[in-house]
């Protein structure tokens, strides 16, 4: 039996006594501060046991003034709060905060779908909204709208919007589809974003802007406020859709191929972001490293041959797909067949698809959450954990064909196999480096973590820098950002400290600390 | 328009219904019947609908658990609402510590009523001791 870490500047007694005040204003039922809750809420894949980032429990907010009740008592006691939606950020730490003692604001409970608009396609959601709610939700008022889907569907639209994270229909970009945010503040005030701010506003989920600045993506990956609700745009259905798996026999093909695809993204043909994964994308989905070699260090050449024979891969995959009315998507289709007509060996084997066909088996790219792709972390055997590191490139074939050979060099120095995936968007490449282990290996974890680190130093030497990263490594990943010393940092801070003088919203989120715990951390 | 297929059919009133269940605190299955409509309407009990609701993410037909349990077990062990060999107390644990590739499940994702009805079904057609 252990107790809860404190959160710095609490002592014992004052956090029983801010416990004992949740306890009483939101009801026993919404404070999880149990050995084993606290337990629940360590990071699945933590690179090593996970207690750096143990929080003092979990608070369940289900409505607003519950979520301005915590944050009123927070304030009171100088409690840390660690918000998140339904905390499935699986390979960013889940729902584990950064700073240890934090207590998690689980939103999970908070998940009422306010409102579907289905003239005009958007929705009014709550943070713990998660994705395969929505999609009964739709199902069972066969409303024809799509959400736009990350590959773990276990989590929420708008814990997933806040982090930038990404889906694969033409709404991937799933940031960009929030439309004004009900925030509270770290003072306990509500504020409404965009057009939202005037009250009763008809047009607040039609246009993202508002009236003069413009704030939604302040919230997103900071800690400068609580989101309590979201509009979201939706996807109608399209008329006609045509889906395709390409496979590339050799390493080298990434570089025609990425600029092929860079064009199509750029001039619209294709408008939803393109997975273009190595061989083990698939392989580790469907089976374990141990099926192939029990050897040490990466899988030799041979046996990665081996493994793309069987499941009849090329050393990269990727997937396209083009959506529209029928004549949009028979002519998008066919400008995607002419630009790779000289290049593959077979046509492009598109499936198509239409209203009241069943979308399941094209999960993702037809906007159906799945949790399969969650297999990849028995690819190690024991319990498998995997971080990312993803730095954004341009996209261009010459630039990932680099990144491509130094990272590799990186991992199989490491003696870890490694596996990849470039992301095509709109205009850039997000190129994922997937680090695979067996928690239960303090070796393999170790070499995880060091290689991570080079990874976060070579990508800055390069140029480059993630566009999200795991609780660890916040701090060292925010450094890199260091134009005239760190000046949007600065600025951060100042916003922070001035919205938030107890420094009490999510310290240490994505390098974000408040200045009484900022000494000694941030050069 | 699409077509509608029997289940989404059925589902039209249930959806409507569901605010109201949601308010029933008392019973502890009425939130999951709330969330999920479709998985409520195929369920042949409350508590099964539970299990699906909160589950079924990865323990249905072709999920993430069940094709882990399948290589693992084989076949006849892989859906667990077949199964007829899990102790309460084990499914339990399971849910509330993680097991290898399951990450545990919070209370506030799974409450403790819900579970109660969960280990229920997962154990209805265990051999009487
Ligand atoms: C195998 C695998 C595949 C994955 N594939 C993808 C993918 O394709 N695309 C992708 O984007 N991700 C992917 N992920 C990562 C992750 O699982 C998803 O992004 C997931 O949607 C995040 O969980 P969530 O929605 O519950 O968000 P949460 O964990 O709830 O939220 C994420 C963060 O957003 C912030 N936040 C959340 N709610 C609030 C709030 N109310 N107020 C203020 N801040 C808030 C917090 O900082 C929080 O930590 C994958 C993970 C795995 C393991
Ligand atoms: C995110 C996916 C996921 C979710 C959600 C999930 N599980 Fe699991 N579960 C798994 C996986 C994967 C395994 C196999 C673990 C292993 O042995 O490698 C598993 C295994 C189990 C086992 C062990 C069976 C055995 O034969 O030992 C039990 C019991 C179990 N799950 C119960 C549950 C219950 C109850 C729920 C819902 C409250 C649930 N799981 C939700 C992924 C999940």
């Amino acid at each position: 039996m252990s107790d809860a870490p404190l959160p710095p500047g609490l002592d014992r007694a004052s956090f029983d006594k801010a416990l004992g005040e949740l306890r009483k204003t939101l009801g026993d039922d919404k404070v999880l501060a149990t050995e084993l809750d606290r337990q629940t809420y360590l990071d699945p894949y933590a690179l090593g046991t996970g207690l750096d980032h143990e929080s003092c429990g979990a608070l369940t907010p289900t409505s607003v003034e519950d979520v301005q009740a915590i944050v009123g008592i927070a304030n009171a006691h100088k409690l840390p709060l660690w918000p998140v939606a339904r905390g499935k950020n699986l390979g960013y730490g889940a729902a584990a905060p950064v700073l240890a003692g934090t207590a998690v604001v689980d939103m999970t409970r908070m998940n009422r779908i306010l409102d579907v608009d289905t003239e005009f396609a958007h929705c009014t959601i709550e943070p713990g909204v998660g994705f395969y709610q929505m999609d009964e939700h739709l199902t069972a008022n066969r409303i024809p709208l799509w959400m736009s889907v990350p590959a773990n569907g276990w989590g929420s639209l708008v814990g997933n919007a806040l982090e930038r994270g990404i889906g694969y229909t033409p709404y991937g970009d799933n940031t960009s589809k929030l439309c004004g945010l009900e925030v509270v503040m770290p003072d306990g005030k509500l504020v409404r974003t965009g057009l939202g701010a005037m009250d009763g506003n008809k047009a607040w989920a039609n246009y993202q802007y508002g009236f003069g600045t413009s704030w939604d993506q302040m919230f997103a990956q900071s800690n400068f406020g609580i989101v309590t609700k979201a509009n979201m745009w939706l996807m109608p259905e399209p008329e006609l859709s045509f889906h395709a798996l390409v496979n590339l026999p050799r390493m080298e093909d990434i570089v025609w191929a990425m600029d092929v695809l860079a064009k199509l993204r750029l001039s619209g043909v294709v408008d939803h972001n393109v997975v273009f994964g190595n061989y083990l994308h698939d392989a580790s989905a469907m089976t374990t490293r141990a099926d192939w070699y029990d050897g040490p260090g990466p899988i030799p050449d041979d046996v990665a041959e081996k493994i793309q024979k069987k499941f009849n891969v090329g050393w990269w995959t990727f997937h396209i797909s083009v959506y529209g009315d029928e004549p949009v998507a028979m002519a998008k289709k066919g400008l995607i067949d002419a630009a790779f007509k000289d290049k593959l060996a077979t046509p492009i084997p598109w499936v198509p698809l239409r209203p009241g066909e069943p979308r399941e088996p094209l999960a993702v790219a037809a906007g159906k959450p799945f949790v399969l792709p969650l297999a990849v972390v028995n690819w190690m055997g024991g319990r498998g954990g995997h971080i990312g590191f993803s730095p954004i490139l341009p996209p261009s074939g010459k630039l990932a064909w680099e990144a491509f050979l130094r990272r590799k060099k990186r991992f199989e120095a490491m003696g870890l196999d490694y596996y990849s995936s470039f992301t095509v968007g709109h205009r850039h490449i997000a190129n994922v480096n997937m680090i695979l282990y067996d928690r239960d290996d303090a070796e393999m974890t170790k070499k995880a973590h060091d290689l991570f680190v080079q990874m976060i130093g070579d990508a800055r030497e390069e140029g480059y820098g993630e566009y999200r990263t795991h609780i660890d490594f916040m701090d060292a990943v925010s450094k890199t950002y260091d134009f005239n010393g760190g000046a949007l940092m600065r600025l951060n801070e100042a916003v922070k400290d001035t919205l938030d003088p107890n420094g009490i919203i999510a310290p240490g989120k994505n390098g974000i600390w408040p200045a009484r715990l900022r000494k000694g951390r941030v050069a | 328009m699409i077509k509608a297929g029997p289940i989404a059919l059925a589902l039209g009133l249930l959806a409507a219904g569901s605010a109201a269940l949601a308010q029933n605190a008392a019973d502890p299955t009425a939130r999951a019947r709330a969330d999920f409509p479709v998985s409520a309407a195929i369920s042949r009990s409350p508590d099964e609908a539970v299990f699906r609701a909160r589950c079924g993410y990865c323990h249905l037909e072709m999920g993430f658990g069940t094709l882990t349990l399948m290589k693992a077990q084989g076949p006849v062990k892989a859906l667990l609402a077949n199964r007829t060999d899990l102790e309460g107390d084990y499914v339990r644990a399971v849910v509330r510590s993680g097991l290898l590739g399951m990450p545990a499940i919070t209370r506030a994702e799974v409450t403790d009523g819900e579970l109660d009805a969960i280990v229920r079904y997962l154990t209805r057609n265990n051999p009487r001791k």
